[in-house]
């Protein structure tokens, strides 16, 4: 049996306690009768105990069985199968409300009611033809989709109401979930399972709602009972047009400010942000253009001066980018908590994808440890430079580059000293200690950058078994290096531009010159490793990837728009950079390649926190809770989001927004952005015969046959109601239950008197 | 004349000549009085002074013999019915009785301890209290208030006055004695108040049996409240050694009605525990129990050929008095006969 009003009953079911109550009360309260006729007192007791105690029992559950039905009444109970008393068994209908980004589409600019509005009106109509031994439920599809009401509830008014208060989302539409979570809770209410099931999928089925291309579960194939009632797609005509900021793509992960930077003294340093959009929708035929502005914030609530960049679409143009500098200076610049970088173009038909937040890293400048013992004595002859003093040279070529180069003794790597420092250069590994390799794994893990090459005074390299087994690598290295007696070139037509993109153009040249004379090449590079630069004769050269083990894989967003928790980067030298292995560190490639290698491997290492809608979002490295930063970069007083320790937020976030992490200390980690999924904005209509065949295939139906048909229904929008009639007028069982009520009512009132023995003569 | 049923009557002062004796025998006259001795003494006047109205006058001197008139004689004394018959003068003559041995035994069980009349209301002059503290007129106070006025009755005859307070033994005992001081070592004795045990009649019996070596008089104050059978085996063995008893069976009003209409716990004066119950709801049996155990210790106590009273504790005193003269005046019989 289940009930339209669950409250009532349960107040009905609490209040048994009531009477329950009172008897219990009032046997405290009497004050004892001292009496000396007892023996006589006991034995009569004695003789009418069982009498008494049946009278009590049956006055106190004629109490307790009033209350509770009264309450029962009013909750008007509804029994499965009240078919047998009523002729209509109740039936339930969970409305598949589109929350997802493209729900929130105006149809004209100017347009004030929402896709979603239009759906809510039409679940209202629906939700009034429904009787009062029907039950309804509510999913809303933004993903991930949640069931709001399910198992469905007799309460109507509630579902009507929460449907009232629901929202568009930024995320994707999450149909195949709700599906999933429908036949889950019809497998679990087996009561539910057995009534007729409606499921009515209110949607707009733009490409980004409904990727028909991309098959539903078959969980409720085998439920003959379930009947899928749908909204009709939008049509080409009623389509809405929209653009999108599909993506923030600055030069540099990371922006090293230096010291005029850091002192705001107007180092005006503009970056170059790469900025790419998408239009659909009706609008793609024609030529039209959008101005993209964009901004850098900064955790000091500084905004720069907005840039703006203009897009000019060719008719039929669906993608586009823009280049737009960005004027990073003064307090935009936040060496604490990072700078976001905010593109955003003209309100459209879809506004939620109209923002697109980026954070990226700020430093001062870029600490960088070498690993290598302290040479005493100044000797500059070129063949006297060891690998250290090559990566300092290479570090630090001029006093205004902004890395600092810090010394650290292999014999002192200590979580201290390595928490001091961005990126480590470990030019003589065979002098790292096992347990400081740990140490640097922790610092990989916290998001440091370790670059090792092999020691170039060891004739066996015994130091790389430790290496690879305590940072989880997933390649090896051979412990005896490979000769080329003859050298050995560099080849110039294999090289990967994702850590080196802003030296891309001059890397072939650059490399060209390279002559390689000793090598300790990694064996088993897979692809999750990427090769930077690799040999002529093939072999892997310099490489990077991330530690293997103990890592948490996230769902990260292009390249370098990771929102996973890759922390660290480990990049590997096969050469020592001394001249008795290569000639590298005398030629002009050093330089550039040491730096970018540095900064744009640090930026990647430490990450750029945003991700999509829909899912948890990940966090910088000791995050504890994400706290809302309204527009102006203020915090807001919005809802503070949970940080697991994987890194991920607690919940899936479905709104784009951006929010400031905080460890456990309360000291800022750094900017987490959420953006609208893009994908998710698509609004180019779909051919409602696509849509039926793509949801027939759902219901096990596919192909449109015979059981598509009696399953499958389109709904008018305009006339929906008379699509399900009412079924019973009211419960059936409040008024017999009155009844009782009333029946028990006056039972009580004679045995009360009866029992109390008040006539007795 | 005041029924026992009626009002309490308004105070009046015990030395009025228009005082009606019989007020001095009723419970809210007793409690208005301090003291056992001032209680006793005032029962036994008004005993007295009534006696015009008494059937049992005469109690202090027995017929003897007849002898003839001669002149000087008082008239009061001729038997007019011998005149009548032979046409001779004769005058009855008395003889002094010979003195008797009268054992009180008073039960100070935890029950005696109830009453159901307040004390203030009983008194009607403000005392809140009796002079042992109790806010109530309890069947104690009855007990003790017909065991002194018997007592001050007997010593005033030159009887031997002899008493025991017992619960399950003798608590305090007086042994027989018709000095002048006496009077006052069996007031103080009655002051005991009840204590909170169950009575034990059979071995309170032989406590008093054992010291006993003559033909007494017993009279047994008490509520009775205990196994019949027990009643059965002390009487009987009273009665084996020839001695005479008066039983005085002193019930409360409640106890006999019991009127109670709130459910509340009861709790036993002699430690049986607390019970909830609804009063009006184990009335009938109650009364059935509580009516069918006073019917048995009186068929019992009848059964050996012992007077038995029930004395209500709002009842007055005056059958009691009556019968302990009746029976006192039989046993001087019965003694000087045998």
């Amino acid at each position: 049996m289940s009930f339209l009003h669950p409250i009532l009953f349960a107040a009905g079911l609490v209040s048994i306690g009531i009477p329950i109550a009172i008897h219990l009360l009032l046997r405290q309260r009497r004050r004892p009768v001292m009496w000396g006729a007892m023996r006589f007192l006991i034995e009569a007791y004695r003789r009418q105990r069982r009498r008494l105690r049946v009278e009590q029992w049956l006055l106190l559950a004629a109490r307790c069985l009033v209350v509770l039905l009264i309450g029962a009444a009013l909750a008007r109970p509804v029994l499965e199968g009240a078919g047998l008393l009523s002729g209509a068994p109740g039936r339930t209908v969970y409305i598949l409300l589109d929350t997802g980004l493209a729900s929130s589409a105006r149809e004209g600019a100017s347009a004030e009611e929402t896709a979603l509005d239009r759906h809510k009106k039409t679940a209202m109509d629906l939700l009034s033809t429904l009787g009062a031994s029907d039950r309804a439920g509510l999913v809303l599809l933004g993903a991930p989709a949640s069931a709001v009401v399910a198992p469905a509830s007799g309460d109507v008014a509630a579902v009507r109401r929460l449907i009232e208060e629901a929202s568009p989302t930024d995320a994707a539409t999450d149909l195949a979930g709700a599906f999933e979570r429908i036949a889950r809770v019809l497998d679990q209410d087996e009561a539910s399972g057995a009534r007729p099931t409606t499921l009515v999928l209110l949607s707009d089925f733009y490409l980004g709602s409904a990727d028909a291309a991309r098959p539903l579960p078959l969980s409720l194939a085998a439920r003959s009972n379930v009947r899928l009632l749908v909204s009709k797609p939008r049509g080409a005509g009623e389509a809405a047009s929209n653009v999108q900021v599909t993506g923030v793509e600055p030069l540099r992960p990371l922006i090293l400010t230096g010291a005029a930077g850091a002192s705001g003294a107007g180092a005006a340093e503009r970056e170059q942000v790469r900025v790419t959009l998408r239009r659909s929708g009706p609008a793609v035929g024609d030529s039209s253009a959008t101005t993209v502005r964009l901004r850098a914030m900064g955790g000091s609530q500084v905004e720069s001066p907005p840039s703006q960049g203009l897009v000019r679409w060719q008719p039929g143009q669906v993608e586009a980018m823009v280049a737009v500098p960005v004027s990073a200076a003064g307090g935009a610049r936040d060496s604490a908590t990072g700078m976001v970088l905010v593109a955003e173009i003209d309100r459209d038909a879809l506004p939620g994808d109209n923002v697109f937040r980026r954070p990226i890293g700020v430093r001062e400048s870029l600490r960088v440890g070498v690993v290598a013992r302290a040479r005493f004595g100044a000797d500059t002859s070129l063949d006297r430079l060891g690998p250290a003093d090559w990566l300092r040279l290479a570090l630090r070529p001029t006093p205004g580059t902004p890395i600092d180069v810090v010394d650290i003794e292999p014999t002192s790597i200590d979580t201290p000293t390595l928490a001091s420092v961005d990126v480590v250069f470990a030019p003589a590994p065979d002098l790292i200690r096992d347990e400081d390799w740990a140490r640097l794994r922790r610092f990989v893990d916290a998001g440091g950058m370790l670059v090792v090459s092999p020691a170039a005074e060891a004739t066996v390299h015994l130091w790389t078994d430790a290496m690879t087994r305590e940072l989880g690598l997933p390649w090896r290295l051979a412990r005896e290096p490979v000769q080329y007696p003859e050298g050995m070139g560099v080849d110039d037509q294999s090289v990967s531009t994702a850590l080196l993109s802003l030296i891309a153009s001059e890397l072939p040249s650059l490399v060209r010159p390279v002559v390689v004379s000793r090598a300790v090449p990694p064996e088993g590079v897979g692809p999750e490793t990427e090769v930077l630069l690799s040999l002529k004769d093939g072999s892997a050269w310099v490489i990077a990837s991330s530690p293997g083990a103990g890592r948490v894989e996230g769902s990260g967003e292009g390249a370098g728009g990771e929102s996973g928790q890759s922390h660290g980067l480990v990049v590997y030298f096969a050469s020592a950079p001394t001249l008795k292995w290569t000639d590298l560190p005398a030629k002009p490639l050093m330089v550039p390649l040491i730096q970018e290698l540095s900064r744009q491997g640090f930026g990647r290492a430490s990450g750029s926190w945003w991700s999509k809608a829909g899912v948890p979002a990940a966090a910088p490295f000791r995050s504890e809770q994400l706290r809302p930063v309204a527009a102006s970069g203020s915090e807001s007083g919005g809802e503070m989001v949970a940080v697991a320790p994987t890194g991920l937020t607690t919940e899936p976030m479905r709104k784009a927004g951006l929010w400031q992490s905080f460890d456990e200390g309360g000291r800022a980690r750094g900017f987490v952005a959420v953006n609208a999924d893009s994908d998710a904005g698509r609004t180019i209509p779909q051919d409602p015969s696509v849509i039926r065949g793509w949801l027939s295939a759902a219901l096990g139906t596919g192909g449109g046959g015979a059981g598509a048909g009696e399953r499958l229904a389109w709904l008018e929008e305009s006339d929906a109601a008379p699509v399900l009639a009412a079924s019973s007028a009211d419960s059936p069982f409040s008024v017999p239950m009155l009844l009782v009520v009333l029946v028990l009512a006056v039972a009580e009132l004679v045995m009360a008197r009866y029992f109390s023995h008040a006539f007795a003569r | 004349m005041m029924t026992p049923g009626d009002a309490p009557t308004p105070v009046r002062s015990a030395a009025s000549s228009a005082v009606d004796a019989t007020l001095y025998l009723h419970p809210q006259t007793l409690a208005r009085l301090g003291t056992f001795e001032l209680r006793a003494k005032m029962i036994v006047e008004g005993v007295m002074s009534g006696m015009h109205r008494s059937p049992y006058k005469g109690f202090s001197v027995e017929f003897a013999q007849h002898r003839p008139y001669v002149k000087g004689d008082d008239t009061r004394h001729l038997d007019w019915k011998v005149f009548g018959r032979s046409d001779k003068l004769y005058l009855k003559q008395y003889e002094q009785e010979t003195s008797l041995d009268l054992v009180l035994l008073v039960d100070c069980s935890g029950s005696m301890n109830y009453g159901s009349r307040a004390f203030e209301e009983a008194s009607g002059v403000g005392r809140k209290t009796s002079p042992s503290g109790q806010p109530i007129w309890s069947k104690y106070d009855h007990a003790t208030a017909s065991a002194a006025a018997f007592a001050y009755m007997a010593l005033r005859q030159g009887d031997r006055v002899g008493l025991g307070v017992y619960a399950d033994s003798l608590i305090d005992a007086a042994d027989r004695s018709s000095a002048q001081g006496h009077w006052r070592r069996i007031v103080n004795i009655l002051s005991q108040h009840p204590v909170g045990r169950p009575s034990d009649l059979g071995h309170v019996i032989d406590q008093t049996l054992a010291k006993l070596n003559n033909r007494c008089l017993i009279v047994l104050l008490s509520d009775f409240f205990e196994d019949v059978s027990r009643i059965r085996t002390a009487l009987a063995r009273v009665r084996h050694r020839q001695h005479d008893v008066i039983v005085c069976q002193i019930v409360d009003r409640q106890e006999q009605e019991f009127t109670y209409t709130e459910t509340a716990p009861f709790e036993g004066l002699e430690g049986e525990g607390r019970l909830r119950i609804d009063p009006r709801a184990v009335r009938s049996a109650y009364l059935e129990v509580f009516n069918a155990h006073l019917e048995r210790v009186e068929k019992t106590t009848r059964s050996f050929g012992v007077d038995y009273l029930r004395v209500g504790t709002h009842d007055w005193l005056g059958p009691g008095l009556a019968a302990f003269v009746a029976r006192r005046n039989a046993v001087l019989k019965r003694s000087k006969s045998g």
